[in-house]
């Protein structure tokens, strides 16, 4: 230590020259030093932004929510379209009504005669070009379909309504432009009004600074910003909200890598992709794909002049100048970007005072939120699980087409909110204490058409098609005839309404009909028409509650949580969409189809991920669904549905209701449609409706929009008239008369007095032949 | 009924890369230029090709191809068009829009038996006995004729043979064979 101390000593007294020259020399190299440090960790820096950016904009593509598409409306000569139900689609699509359609979008009624120019869609099989087509309508039906050159073309279909996307958590949703889909105006007024030296300059713009702070002192408050595009891009694409300096310069750096980079084109394209636009309920709106359709429902290359300049406006400030909530302050900035179009000569002095003169004509969707039909979308998600990763879903561009019907989806969500309304006014129920849901479906393919999970469309919320587990009551019953049938009754077959005790979980359970009264013997048809549970328990009874329990389940693949004679009536709790399976397996002639609602996956480039083929399995003989479905048909015709608008159109079903009058369900269908609505009380408190006084009327409702198609039986029955009440052979003339298959060793007895029908006889006796 | 989604990652490329050349480089400020240069060791300098995005299979034919003028009304009907554009994408090996096609066709006229027979001999052809004979069930259920139900059995007959059972396809194509006799 001394030492050192002693030679610091003696270097403390240099002469003055070396010492001058000593410390320049060390401050020089000090100076080296530290700045070489700095410029390296600069550099490092950069470098490190400079990766954080060409990866990000390089190696990831866009993060492009899944599309979902409804079932397209399908156009031939003699469909049952109305020139009304065309229009409408044309409507939900964005088509614009134009004295000439010269542009893909638009079309023409003249009389009966409606012109399309249809928009290019990329559909699952192919890609269909933009086109003219003609449709003449003669009353309720398409007449004739045409080309544009007027040869008559047998089948098209329009492009199908998108449904929504599924956007990620965070909410980011868009439509990704390619380049080509840009309109060139865009690209020319974006610079005009947000950055006029985009093309000359390096990412920054000092010219650009120092004027907008001129303008922004001279008005006094912020009118422009002095941020490139670039700078804007950066920003919505890598950086949060906070206005630090060191974020601007961390912004100011990012915006000069990337303009080194990058083309400018392909700068501002990405910008046109990204920019916020708007805040739609959960979803926000990125990029000028979605924003068109979001502001105007229509593609932007369909977009005006004045329309683009609207959504121009937008960008400054969605909330400031939204559209919907402030119209005239956003017009006002509108006319400013017009403004500036003209000033950089992107449109003529002639459009520009036209587009001056047009209102802001955006459409505000009458659903909101992204999810414009959410207990749908809820269905869409829950069949692409099992395939798709959450992530999938949300980032990378896939199109699903589906199975939903819009003007199916519309009625039953009519329908459902209609006549819960009604229901609550007439039986003086609180406003809003009932709840229902509906499942829809095409009775022989079982895809879905139309699902409300809830009265209030359009509303995410508990989706009770998919959620809601509520006892089926009666609705279970045509499990316990079916059992029955397949065991040698017939519908003929007398079965005792007599009062029943049953031990039950260590008490004694003592069912009651519905009117408190014991009927006797009554053939199996009545037992299921008049729904009646002691002629039920005992058929159930008499077969095994095991048996019916095993039945529901190779029906269904559902077990029967519970096994006791409960079961017989319907103490098993399912959902609207589980009860559809279940009724499927009648309406489509014994085969069993689970619900489905996509048709395909597609990814980015239109290659399919997956197709989801229609799927069945025969799970009843067709002589035995032969059978129920008459059965069924009693039950509308002369049962618990006759007071059903349409009990004599050909239409099958069964009501439902359960203890207390806690769930009112029907489950019914025609030749085209199987409709399951349930309608209840969230709460769970009894709602004092039966499935007749309730459900039914929903459905009444849904198929006097949807139109009944009566059912069409299969070839090959030996059809018997008996009289509904006492199972014996009857002449419709003298008697309630249902026509039943019967097995030819089924010996019957005539109604005394009341002819039996000839057509028995002879049929019978054919049969006879026939099986020899 | 699933067919197996195959999930590729495929990057598409934001924007390309611009070539970095030393045109470019005097306009930037000196030390960005210096990061660049570093960036440029590390990262791969060459320049990449702006990604053509795949093509989709375009058709500018309409939908389905018109009648021929002396064809039967029949001859229009928008299923018989649909068929016809089925066999096309088969007959070019395309059995997944051949599927596709004749599901439109069920969707329109669900109670044609000869649609769903045709739906699962493509099944069969896809190798999807199962689905096959299931829809061969579904054609006889409809089958207008006894030569419709003939055509069920002779394709459930098919459809046992692939999974097998030849001992089973031969003794349906027999009884079929006497009973049309």
């Amino acid at each position: 230590m001394a030492e050192r101390r002693a030679a610091k000593a003696r270097r403390r007294k240099p002469a003055p020259t070396t010492f001058g020259r000593r410390l320049l020399r060390r401050t020089l190299l000090g100076v080296l030093v530290l700045g070489t440090l700095v410029s390296v960790a600069v550099a490092g820096y950069l470098f490190h932004l400079d990766r954080t950016i060409t990866r990000t904009f390089e190696g990831r593509r866009w993060s492009v929510p899944a599309v979902i598409y409804a079932q397209p409306m399908e156009l031939y000569p003699g469909a049952a379209l109305t020139l009304a139900d065309v229009t409408r689609e044309l409507h939900r699509l964005g088509y614009e009504p134009s004295a000439n359609p010269s542009a893909p979008g638009s079309y023409k009624r003249t009389g009966d005669r409606l012109e399309i120019h249809l928009r290019a869609f990329r559909f699952m099989e192919h890609e269909r070009g933009s086109q003219r087509i003609a449709l003449t309508f003669d009353g309720g039906r398409l007449a004739a379909l045409e080309d544009g050159t007027g040869r008559p073309v047998p089948l098209l279909r329009l492009d199908p309504a998108t449904l929504g996307s599924f956007f990620p958590s965070h909410g980011e949703d868009r439509l990704v432009l390619t380049p080509e889909e840009i309109p060139p105006l865009l690209r020319g007024s974006l610079k005009a009004v947000e950055d006029q030296n985009f093309d000359e300059h390096a990412g920054f713009d000092l010219a650009g600074i120092a004027r907008a702070m001129w303008v922004n002192l001279r008005a006094g408050e912020v009118q422009q910003g002095g941020s490139t595009l670039t700078q804007q891009l950066v920003k919505s694409y890598f950086l949060d909200n906070r206005r630090t300096l060191q974020r601007k310069l961390r912004e100011l750096a990012m915006a000069v890598i990337l303009d080194a980079r990058f083309e400018k084109q392909d700068i501002l394209d990405a910008y046109i992709n990204e920019i916020y636009l708007g805040q739609d309920g959960g979803r926000a709106v990125h990029g000028f794909g979605l924003g068109a359709q979001f502001y105007f429902n229509r593609p932007l290359q369909e977009l005006g002049v004045d329309e683009i300049a609207t959504l121009i406006a937008v960008i400054r400030g969605p909330s400031y100048y939204n559209p919907f909530r402030n119209p005239e302050r956003t017009l006002a900035r509108r006319n400013l970007v017009l403004d500036k179009m003209l000033r950089d000569e992107l449109i003529s002095a002639e459009v520009h005072q036209r587009s001056r003169a047009m209102p802001l004509k955006v459409v505000r969707g009458t659903r909101s939120g992204g999810a414009y039909y959410p207990a749908f979308m809820d269905l869409v998600r829950h069949e692409l699980r099992a395939l798709y990763r959450d992530d999938d879903l949300t980032s990378r561009g896939l199109r699903i087409f589906t199975t939903l019907k819009p003007d199916a989806q519309d009625a039953v969500e009519a329908a459902l909110a209609g006549t819960l309304a009604d229901l609550e006014h007439s039986r003086k129920l609180p406003a809003e204490s009932l709840q229902g849901a509906v499942v829809v479906t095409a009775s022989q393919t079982g895809e879905v058409l139309a699902v409300a999970g809830g009265r209030t469309a359009g509303f995410q919320g508990f989706n009770r098609a998919l959620e809601a587990r509520r006892p089926i009551g009666s609705l279970i019953k045509p499990v316990v005839y079916l059992t029955a049938l397949e065991q040698g009754y017939h519908l003929a077959s007398m079965i005792d309404d007599a009062p029943v005790n049953v031990e039950q979980r260590g008490r004694t359970w003592s069912p009651r009909n519905f009117d408190n009264e014991a009927h006797g013997p009554v053939p199996l048809v009545r037992g299921l028409g008049d729904s009646l549970n002691l002629a039920t328990v005992n058929l159930g009874l008499a077969l095994g509650v095991d048996q019916v329990a095993q039945r529901l389940t190779s029906l269904t693949g559902m077990e029967a949580k519970n096994r006791y004679p409960s079961l017989l009536l319907g103490a098993e709790a399912l959902t609207p969409l589980e009860v559809s399976a279940l009724y499927g397996t009648f309406a489509s002639g014994g085969f069993y189809m689970p619900p489905k609602a996509v048709v395909a996956v597609l990814d980015e480039a239109g290659k399919p991920l997956s197709r989801h083929s229609l799927a069945l399995e025969q799970r009843v003989a067709p002589e035995v669904v032969g059978a129920m479905s008459r059965g069924l048909e009693a039950v509308m015709r002369w049962g618990t549905g006759k007071s059903s608008r349409f009990a004599r159109a050909g239409t099958a079903g069964k009501t439902g209701t359960s203890d207390d009058y806690r769930d009112s369900w029907f489950a019914g269908f025609d030749d085209a449609h199987l409709s399951v609505i349930w309608v209840g009380a969230d709460d769970n408190t009894s709602t004092g409706l039966t499935g007749a006084a309730g459900a039914l009327k929903v459905w009444d409702r849904i198929m006097t929009h949807l139109g009944v198609q009566p059912l069409h039986h299969l070839a090959g029955d030996d059809l018997y008239s008996i009289e509904y009440s006492s199972g014996l052979l009857a002449h419709e003339s003298c008697a309630d008369v249902v026509e039943v298959p019967l097995p030819p060793e089924a010996a019957l007895r005539s109604k005394p007095g009341c002819g039996i029908n000839l057509r028995s006889i002879t049929d019978r006796l054919r049969s006879w032949l026939g099986n020899d | 009924m699933w067919y197996q989604p195959a999930l590729h990652h495929r990057p598409v490329a934001l924007l390309a890369r611009k070539r970095l050349n030393s045109a470019a480089a005097p306009a930037l400020p000196g030390l960005v230029f210096a990061a660049l240069l570093l960036a440029g060791c590390a990262a791969p300098s060459s320049p990449r090709p702006r990604p053509i995005p795949p093509a989709p299979p375009s058709e500018t034919a309409p939908e389905a191809p018109p009648a021929p003028a002396s064809a039967g009304p029949g001859a229009a009907s928008p299923t018989l068009a649909l068929l016809r554009q089925s066999e096309r994408s088969a007959d070019g090996g395309d059995l997944g829009s051949a599927i596709a096609y004749v599901e439109r066709a069920i969707r329109l006229d669900p109670r044609d038996g000869a649609l769903w027979l045709r739906l699962g001999r493509l099944q069969l052809a896809a190798g999807r006995p199962d689905a096959a004979e299931q829809m061969a069930q579904k054609a006889i259920a409809l089958a207008a004729d006894r030569r419709a139900e003939r055509d069920g059995w002779l394709l459930v007959a098919d459809a046992r043979e692939a999974r097998g059972d030849a001992e089973a396809a031969a003794e349906i194509r027999a009884r079929w064979r006497t009973l049309r006799g």
